[in-house]
């Protein structure tokens, strides 16, 4: 293992292939709260965040045996919580085409951002994202809200730069007809 | 339509500040792995005794053949005495 990984990781991790439960449970209290802050750009449910980080850790057990080391092991937990995070959000919207239409949210964004606590202004961008297909949608969490640049975008979802770039530009223009839409509609 | 996303681009600064909920999970985890975690069929003690009484089957078996070999005419004369009427 290279030295991307710390000691103390190093070792849960191998205990943990050998089986030592103890061992995982350190790693999960060591980075939960930074995959729950990661996952709470996927969900505003609490009870849904929790169930989306025990998934995170839980398949990162199981592909345990495939981390080489060459990058710190929050930035192998974080390519899977955005897959777990990704796969939520299409499932979710696949139940929705099934059970219900999707009704429309009222986007209050006239009231300037510096009057909103933080938690307002990121249900705000989340409900806004949220009418955007999930490809579209993860592509747009990732670049404004995780501060991603293309190539950790890339790195974080296993597509291409090039594909990451063409999404980011219709994801945008998406977002820009949806603001139209929206500022016509008279909000 | 540009003010708009500088004012959704403002949005999401201020969202980042946001603190997540806490959440602890490690011991949900470590359940869910134990149950979900496949254990071997057999316990491995069980395995290894079970060779060894087979093993030892297959030896007693083999008695009358290793005999053949290292005396083949009376192995020959016992199993006639035992085929024969």
């Amino acid at each position: 293992m290279a030295e991307a990984v710390s000691e103390k990781d190093r070792l849960d991790i191998t205990a943990s292939l050998d089986g030592d439960g103890e061992a995982y449970r350190q790693l999960v209290q060591r980075y939960q709260g930074q995959v729950a802050a990661q996952m709470w750009r996927f969900t505003r449910d609490p009870v849904v965040l929790e169930e989306l980080v025990e998934d995170v850790f839980v398949e990162a057990y199981f592909s345990l045996k495939g981390f080489r080391g060459r990058a710190p092991f929050l930035h192998w937990l974080r390519r899977i919580a955005t897959r777990v995070g990704y796969h939520y959000w299409k499932s979710k919207a696949r139940r929705r085409e099934r059970e219900e239409p999707l009704t429309e949210t009222i986007l209050e964004l006239t009231v300037a951002p510096d009057n909103r606590t933080s938690s307002e202004a990121a249900e705000a961008v989340f409900e806004l994202f949220a009418r955007l297909p999930a490809s579209d949608r993860l592509v747009l969490t990732l670049f404004y809200l995780e501060e991603c640049d293309t190539e950790e975008i890339a790195s974080r979802t296993g597509w291409n730069r090039t594909l990451v770039k063409v999404r980011l530009h219709r994801a945008r223009k998406k977002l820009k007809g949806i603001l139209n839409d929206s500022s016509a509609g008279g909000w | 339509m540009t003010d708009l996303l500088k004012i959704m681009e403002a949005l999401a600064d201020r969202g980042r500040r946001e603190e997540p909920p806490v959440v602890d999970v490690s011991s949900r985890v470590v359940l869910r792995l134990r149950s979900e975690v496949p254990r071997p069929a057999w316990p491995m003690v069980f395995v290894a005794s079970s060779a060894v009484v087979a093993a030892a089957a297959v030896l007693i078996l083999s008695f009358p053949f290793i005999e053949m070999l290292t005396d083949p005419w009376s192995a020959f004369f016992v199993i006639a005495a035992n085929v024969v009427p």
